[in-house]
């Protein structure tokens, strides 16, 4: 897992340094975490958008997201209550 | 027609207790199995669709798994709505949907499979409440934080000095 973790960072790493983000906007998947992580090393602005199947919990990539995001929205009221942080603004779906 | 949604995965569970109910419900069952082994004997059924559309529109009943998207999809298309949550998924934030859309009375959930059957009954004779899709503007308030940011920068102080990590190990070439 560690060499897993390392291995996508330094991916990360390159992705980021090929694109020069300014912002990166993300959903859902946990493949976001390393890039957002290694972005925001970079200086770029981290928006995430939890996935709207999640109503009363953060998903595992949307608490990690929680510390990394500059902006987080979440698709469901109650989700939103439970963590003030985030903006609710409707759904996708 | 009743419609039974299994997600892209499949429900295997699902597809073979309506298969198994089918030839008594007295109605036309289609089944979307998407990547399931069961493959049913008694109705009709396909893998995957582009759009599951057309389907809805025919349909007078769905029975779907606890998916966000088919259980949203079938509650906008107006249609009377029997959930089973998927308990061979990792966690369990079906049953967290499920039962909030359920104490809102806008489906059926039905948390024990053996009992489709009744839930069935249920559900073609129950009064559901109407689901109206709440109004979007997360494509607003995006446009409205990016524009900020745009503001803070051509700003003198900018988005403050780039990052330590920036300067010496991602930049190439001027700053910007």
């Amino acid at each position: 897992v560690a060499w897993h973790v390392a291995r996508s960072l330094w991916e990360a790493a390159r992705i980021v340094r090929g694109a020069r983000p300014d912002v990166i906007l993300g959903s859902g998947p946990a493949a976001l975490v390393p890039v957002a992580l290694m972005g925001k090393l970079a200086g770029a602005k981290v928006v995430f958008v939890e996935t709207g199947s999640r109503i009363s919990e953060l998903s595992l990539t949307g608490r990690l997201m929680l510390r990394l995001a500059d902006r987080f929205f979440v698709q469901w009221q109650r989700l939103q209550q439970r963590y003030p942080r985030t903006v609710y603004a409707g759904r996708l779906l | 027609m009743i419609l039974v949604a299994t997600g892209t995965t499949g429900f295997d569970h699902l597809a073979r207790a309506m298969d198994r109910l089918a030839p008594a419900l007295g109605e036309a069952v289609v089944i979307q199995i998407g990547a399931g082994q069961y493959v049913p004997q008694h109705t009709e059924y396909f893998r995957f669709a582009p759009s599951l559309a057309p389907y809805y529109a025919a349909a007078a009943l769905v029975v779907a798994h606890g998916g966000l998207g088919v259980c949203l999809e079938a509650l906008q298309a107006g249609k009377r709505l029997i959930a089973v949550s998927n308990p061979d998924r990792h966690d369990q934030h079906q049953q967290d949907l499920l039962s909030m859309l359920a104490a809102d009375n806008y489906l059926i959930w039905c948390r024990d499979i053996d009992r489709l059957d009744q839930a069935i009954t249920t559900g073609r004779q129950i009064a559901l409440r109407p689901y109206h899709q709440p109004e979007c503007s997360l494509h607003l308030r995006l446009r409205e934080y990016l524009a900020g940011l745009d503001a803070a920068r051509s700003e003198p102080q900018g988005l403050g000095k780039p990052p330590l990590w920036r300067r010496i190990r991602f930049t190439r070439g001027d700053p910007r």
